[in-house]
């Protein structure tokens, strides 16, 4: 179900120029349909600049884990042709047990990962200060994934943009849109653009433009350091992790610490729901900070440079919207990726793009197809 | 680390003549001061000494008594209502305010040239800051250029610590110059101390350009050439130094970031009384307009009399405040800058000096915002304190949203205990 | 003329500089002419000379990226230029 047919060309407007929408609009002009991009600002300014550009195999669920490793595999096969400012790192995740109950988490993952083949390596606690010296002693040991990488996603967005330009379509930059249907999308100036499709990749403001879904903002906060080469070595993420990205009423922080390739440390994470704000919450800053520091003690002589906000897009069941609209079937969600849009935009779109041209997709859609949160419908199974 | 909150009637965040001015008149109507500036030792930019504070200085200094005192301290951010979090050398500090009082001062306006990042170019505020912290110029050949009566205050201490000033490359015309020196016949104090300066120059040869900026610096490997043009003549320089600098802009991020309004160019909108659009807090001195020491001590005061309700020692400023704003106002308009700066970078003359980011990468940018997204520009630890002010005087680019910290700092200062920070406190 | 002098330890070798004056007046005053190396590697010296350029960043006392226009040099300070 949800699969659309289509054995020609079609006129698409994509709405959202974020890494996911950007990369659906390059699919679909290597599909050959004709596309045009829009977005109220330059290309990947929103979530897309903010977050922390991970590129990581989750397994929180089944789906998660087929559609990030699915992406994964793209990542890795797009990588020659990335630009330079993309800074690309394959660093590695490398997931902290602080105790032996987290241990056992560890095992369970790799174990869990083993199956769906990704690489995924046990460390005792020597192994893991080998390989990461600044973490407190005390810590257990830890899960190495070394095939997940980083990336500074807005100059990659951008490329994507250009592609689609460089195909024949058309990227429409400053531009509000304020309604869409399958069949159209309206802007602020009063432009209608008629089409025979239409995809909402419009991340955290997807909900505006399609009421009745519950993709809600989600704040974070993000801290980058001066240059500190060799400190860190992969992306380092406590266990707790998924459990403060599990938490769906209190704010929560979580320890997550990213090498950049200049040497400078980015320090996270946090999620808020409710906060929409942009500026930065000096309370919960501190209690990242904190958390942050109580895994890596050394951080707290270490020189911030910047603090900054951004909002992901959060969905009730942690899985993003991809695919028809139930009551529209042109209009294409592609939105709700929370933490993981840079790493699923390339999967995202690869399904999108399936589904416009009515091919098989690489891994099953069902997940997550947009009616299994429709309001009063209930589905078997 | 445990952070402490301390909470006094008057905050004064810089200690130059305004912030001092502030402070003294405040303490003096009895009110409980903090005053907090970033260097070892007051005085700001104008009257910070490493060896003894001047004649102007030292009055004010020795009022400081019931004052509590944070040297070495930045303010990194507002993190609630009518707190301040300090980095001072023990730690992070909460200092609360009933009224606050922003003397942040200025710092100069850096335009890229080629070889303006080379060793021995440095501001002309700068090597007058270099001097009071106790660099010896004795021998050393310096060019001072860029624009603003600064240069022949610069001029003038380098020639008095024993530096060979060969020129002053003032970008402003003969003109505008001369306008300006007749204007001072209004205020007779300014007219004698600028005669004075041009007689000092005239007689220590000093050549004093006025049409003429710097071109382009090189590496002698024995010092620096700067090429320059004056008039319409292109000729070149050998020095040990170039101190150059091109006017004052406010150090405005701290008032931007407690919500204050600019006005015109970056500096802070205030009425007569020194209150800023945020209840509460007062902005002196240069960050709401350029004019030296005079005014800074001039509103520094009416500002703490107008915190203490003495309205009548206020209106007794108010005529000296005028007049201070009409020199404001001459300042602006003869050193305002001629649009040739704008195109002394080259291709590769670099625009953000933390990042290395020349300004071919930049011009290919459609806007401010997606130059901070498709290069480093800004990225680096001054913040965009240096690349900022340089994209918008090139570009005409917004300056971007301030965000705390305002300055880089320890990890540590941002975070601390969160059970005893301000908020989980009665 | 200084009152004082300060021995303080640059790159490794004793150094002497005026009582109260900045760390990185005491380098140049010791002849330092490079302070750092930029991310392209071009020699940096102090341009602001009031902690906004953050080009006279040099290690004291063992914590980096120190700027080094706004700290007193003290007796015993040990001062080490990557450059």
């Amino acid at each position: 179900m949800g699969r659309l047919s289509s054995t020609s060309s079609c006129k698409v407007v994509v709405v959202g120029a974020g890494i996911v929408g950007a990369a659906v609009a390059e699919a679909l002009v290597e599909d050959g349909h004709v596309v045009t991009l829009v977005d109220q600002g330059p290309p990947g300014a929103g979530a897309t600049a903010a977050g922390m550009g991970h590129v990581v195999v989750m397994d929180d669920s089944p789906a998660q884990i087929a559609l990030t490793g699915y992406s994964q595999r793209l990542w890795d096969a797009r990588s020659p042709g990335l630009p330079a400012a993309a800074e690309r790192m394959v660093c590695g995740t490398l997931w902290i047990a602080a105790d032996d109950e987290e241990m056992v988490e560890v095992r369970r993952k790799a174990h869990f990962y083993h199956l769906q083949g990704v690489a995924a390596e046990v460390l005792d606690a020597a192994r893991l200060y080998a390989k990461e010296p600044h973490l407190r002693p005390g810590l257990a040991g830890g899960l190495l994934v070394p095939g997940d990488s980083v990336v500074y996603p807005p100059p990659i967005a951008a490329a994507m943009a250009d592609v689609v330009r460089q195909r024949g379509g058309e990227v429409l930059l400053g531009k509000t849109v304020t309604s869409m249907s399958g069949r159209e999308v309206k802007l602020a100036d009063g432009t209608a653009m008629e089409c025979d499709f239409t995809v909402n990749a419009a991340g955290a403001q997807a909900a505006a433009l399609c009421p009745g879904f519950d993709i809600r903002p989600r704040k974070g906060h993000l801290l980058i350091t001066d240059r500190y080469p060799g400190y860190v070595r992969h992306q380092l993420v406590e266990l707790g992790y998924l459990k403060a990205a599990h938490e769906t009423t209190e704010a929560s922080v979580a320890f997550n610490v990213q090498p950049r390739p200049t040497g400078q440390l980015l320090i996270g994470s946090s999620r808020q729901y409710g906060a929409n704000a942009p500026g930065v919450d000096h309370q919960i800053l501190r209690r990242m900070l904190d958390r942050a520091i109580e895994y890596m003690p050394v951080l707290a002589g270490l020189s911030a440079i910047r603090v900054w906000t951004g909002f992901r897009a959060a969905t009730p069941d942690k899985l993003p919207l991809i695919g028809p609209h139930p009551d529209d079937s042109r209009l294409i969600l592609a939105a709700g990726h929370e933490g993981l849009g840079i790493t699923t935009s390339l999967g995202t779109a690869a399904l999108v793009a399936d589904c416009l041209a009515g091919r098989v997709p690489a891994i099953p859609l069902e997940p997550y197809l947009p009616a299994r949160f429709l309001t009063g419908v209930t589905h078997a199974g | 680390m445990l952070e402490r909150t301390s909470t006094f009637d008057v905050v004064v965040v810089g200690a130059g003549p305004g912030g001092l001015a502030a402070a003294t008149a405040a303490t003096a109507a009895g009110r409980s001061v903090a005053l907090i500036d970033d260097a070892p030792l007051p005085g700001g930019q104008i009257w910070r000494h490493q060896r003894s504070p001047g004649k102007a200085a030292k009055r004010f200094i020795d009022q400081l008594a019931g004052v509590t005192r944070f040297q070495q301290a930045k303010v990194i951010a507002t993190p609630s209502e009518p707190t301040l979090l300090v980095e001072t050398p023990d730690g992070p500090r909460y200092v609360g305010w009933r009224s606050l009082v922003l003397a942040t001062g200025a710092r100069e306006l850096f335009l890229p040239f080629p070889g303006w990042t080379l060793p021995g170019v440095v501001g002309a505020g700068g090597i007058q800051a270099l001097i009071k912290q106790g660099l010896s110029v004795r021998g050393k050949r310096v060019v001072v250029a860029g624009t603003g009566a600064l240069l022949l205050v610069v001029a003038d201490l380098l020639r008095s610590e024993g530096a060979i000033v060969p020129a002053i490359l003032e970008q402003a015309s003969a003109h505008r110059i001369n306008r300006f020196a007749l204007s001072l016949l209004r205020t007779p104090r300014k007219l004698l101390a600028g005669a004075a300066f041009r007689a000092k120059l005239a007689t220590s040869g000093t050549r004093y350009a006025t049409n003429s900026y710097p071109t382009a610096v090189s590496d002698t490997g024995s010092g620096l050439r700067v090429e320059y043009r004056s008039g319409a003549m292109t000729a070149a320089m050998d020095c040990d130094l170039l101190a150059c600098g091109f006017n004052l802009i406010p150090n405005n991020e701290l008032p931007q970031l407690l919500g204050c309004q600019l006005a015109a160019d970056g500096f802070i909108r205030v009425d007569a009384q020194l209150r800023s659009t945020v209840p509460g807090i007062y902005a002196v001195g240069e960050v709401n307009g350029i004019g030296g020491a005079d005014k800074a001590m001039i509103e520094g005061q009416i500002a703490a009399h107008t915190i203490s309700g003495n309205t009548a020692g206020a209106a007794r400023l108010a005529a000296a405040h005028a007049a201070s704003l009409r020199f404001v106002r001459k300042l602006a308009e003869t050193f305002a800058l001629r649009p040739e700066l704008k195109s002394l970078a080259r291709p590769d003359t670099l625009v953000c000096r933390c990042e290395d980011v020349p300004l071919s990468a930049i011009a290919q940018s459609r806007s401010g915002r997606d130059a901070k997204l498709q290069t480093r520009c800004g990225m680096g630890p001054c913040q965009g304190r240096v690349c900022g002010p340089i994209l918008q005087h090139l570009f005409l680019t917004e300056p971007p949203a301030v965000r705390p910290p305002l300055f880089a700092t320890a990890i540590g200062t941002l975070a601390s205990n969160s059970k005893t920070a301000p908020g989980h406190q009665q | 003329m200084p009152d004082s002098e300060v021995t303080f330890t640059l790159n490794g070798r004793p150094a002497v500089a005026a009582a109260g004056a900045s760390v990185a007046v005491a380098a140049l005053a010791n002849g330092v002419k490079t302070f750092r190396r930029s991310v392209t590697g071009e020699p940096r010296a102090p341009l602001c000379g009031m902690g906004i350029c953050y080009e006279c960043r040099l290690t004291v006392d063992g914590r980096s990226h120190q700027k080094s226009c706004q700290i007193t040099v003290l007796p015993g300070m040990v001062v080490q230029i990557d450059a």
